[in-house]
């Protein structure tokens, strides 16, 4: 990844990840789409770089995003990048959880993609 | 020799047509994989197309539309279906202009008709999604034929309630019509949430028409009417004492599910005579009512159920009672509910691992439930 802000996207929908490679590579943002949080543990572990910001689904085959937020939780240098989490779930408890995990913010679907950048602006 | 010849000839065929057989499936499986690959790549194509052609104004994009062939429409039709169900704001904005470009409103009015029902309900969902107008009378033309159809038409009436009159009620007599055929869990959830609001058409619609539908409908209907927040504070639930009575068990233990939500109603409260529910034969009523009273809270509510740990011989019944105990008063000792030992450890239990903290079981004693 460059010097560019990078992101890391990890989301099972194609068409979604995709739809946000798009906008974030439109702001300038350096973009890594990872389909699920197996795979995203897995390249946060052996690639020496860091994103500067990961936007994480949490209902996705194998490894969850809760899962992902725990195993990052249990890694200190992984637990500096900020999460946010997009979801289509609203439920207060699984909101409440994924906080006590250490997202540092979510956005619900349906979602506008200029607020969720400004989001991810903001918690950089 | 001639049995040898004939065995021969027969491992000779069943070789044939294992490896024939075998063939076929691999080919099938390497054809599938290659149909999944060229799908794949069409989206992709299309999907990059879309993302430089949505920003754009639509005269400046109608020489695009128009060059699309059939395979790539159909592409951008699910595409913009899912882009419609995942975005919010100018953005979403943006996907419904195309869809009207598309005419994919007025291709899913005429599908209302269509013969296969899956065509039907693919309209009515894509409707929900559109802005593209459509009239009540319309969806009540085409759409009441069947409960799956009646549902999402009803669901359509949630989505766009502002375009409509009297959403909620519609959306609520359409989803029970005429109270013969049980919902669907997305009826079901649909009905929930046309009625959490100030308006409880629901219960209306039950006050007048309860006695002509089916047992099943009306345990949904109390199933609903437990589990939504915010019904109408002053409807009339007169219709839900004479259920208490019913023969069917389920059927009385989901009427007492249904007086959850009115607990801060003290004339509810009065009325309802909890000890001759608690005196029920049916196990699975007194269970429901020891959830009542753990909802209820109150000093009978703990009285109640203090009573019922001791002296429950159910023992589902009973683990109600001691979790709905339990809600009410965290630090019950054990020894104030001997007779309910093992219920009283096993809500310990579910408590120890929901909050990931280790169980620390009572001291043995010589009686145990």
């Amino acid at each position: 990844m460059s010097e560019a802000l990078s992101v890391l996207l990890v989301d099972d929908d194609d068409d979604l990840r995709e739809l946000l490679r798009f906008h974030f590579e439109r702001k300038g943002y350096d973009v890594r789409a990872l389909a699920d949080g197996r795979e995203a543990l897995e390249f946060l572990r052996t690639d020496n770089v860091r994103p500067d910001v990961i936007v994480l689904d949490l209902l996705m085959p194998d490894i969850d995003g809760r899962e992902f937020l725990r195993h990052r939780r249990e890694t200190p240098e992984l637990e500096r990048i900020p999460v946010i989490v997009l979801t289509g779930l609203e439920d207060e408890d699984i909101l409440e959880e994924v906080f006590e995990l250490g997202a540092d913010d979510y956005v619900t679907k349906p979602f506008s993609p200029k607020a969720l950048l400004t989001r991810v602006a903001h918690v950089e | 020799m001639e049995s040898t010849i004939l065995l021969a000839w027969i491992g000779a065929i069943l070789f044939i047509f294992l490896t024939a057989l075998s063939l076929v499936t691999v080919g099938l499986s390497w054809w599938t994989r290659r149909q999944e690959r060229l799908e794949e790549q069409d989206r992709q194509h299309v999907r990059d197309e879309l993302f430089e052609q949505i920003d754009r104004e639509p005269q400046a994009r109608e020489s695009w539309i128009a060059g699309l062939s059939d395979r790539e429409r159909a592409v951008l039709t699910s595409l913009v279906e899912h882009y419609l169900r995942l975005l919010s704001g100018q953005e979403r904005a943006r996907y419904q202009e195309l869809a009207a470009e598309l005419a994919l409103g007025a291709r899913a009015e005429a599908d209302l008709t269509a013969d296969p029902l899956g065509d039907r309900l693919q309209a009515i969902a894509m409707l929900s999604l559109l802005d593209h107008p459509i009239s009540h009378d319309r969806l009540e033309e085409t759409c009441v034929r069947s409960q799956e159809t009646r549902e999402a038409a009803a669901r359509l009436l949630l989505e766009r309630r502002e375009e409509f009159e009297q959403p909620a009620a519609r959306a609520t007599r359409l989803l029970l019509w005429e109270g013969t055929e049980p919902l669907s869990v997305y009826g079901l959830e649909t009905l929930s949430r046309l009625n959490a609001g100030e308006e409880s058409p629901l219960l209306d619609l039950a006050a007048e028409h309860v006695s002509k539908w089916n047992t099943a409908v009306v345990s949904q209907v109390c199933l609903v009417i437990e589990h939504t927040e915010q019904l109408d504070p002053g409807a009339s639930i007169d219709w839900l004492f004479p259920l208490l009575e019913h023969s069917d068990p389920e059927l009385r233990a989901a009427a007492v599910g249904a007086f959850t939500p009115f607990g801060w109603r003290e004339d509810i409260r009065n009325r309802l005579d909890v000890r001759s529910l608690l005196a029920d034969p049916a196990p699975v009523v007194r269970k429901a009512t020891y959830a009542l009273l753990t909802e209820w809270g109150g000093s009978l509510g703990h009285e109640l159920l203090l009573r019922a740990v001791r002296t429950e011989p159910n023992d589902r019944a009973r683990l109600a009672a001691m979790r709905g105990l339990h809600s009410i008063e965290p630090n019950v000792p054990v020894s104030a509910v001997e007779a309910s030992r093992s219920a009283w450890i096993w809500i310990h239990a579910e408590q120890a691992i929901l909050e990931g903290d280790a169980l620390e079981l009572p001291e043995p004693t010589g009686s145990v439930a």
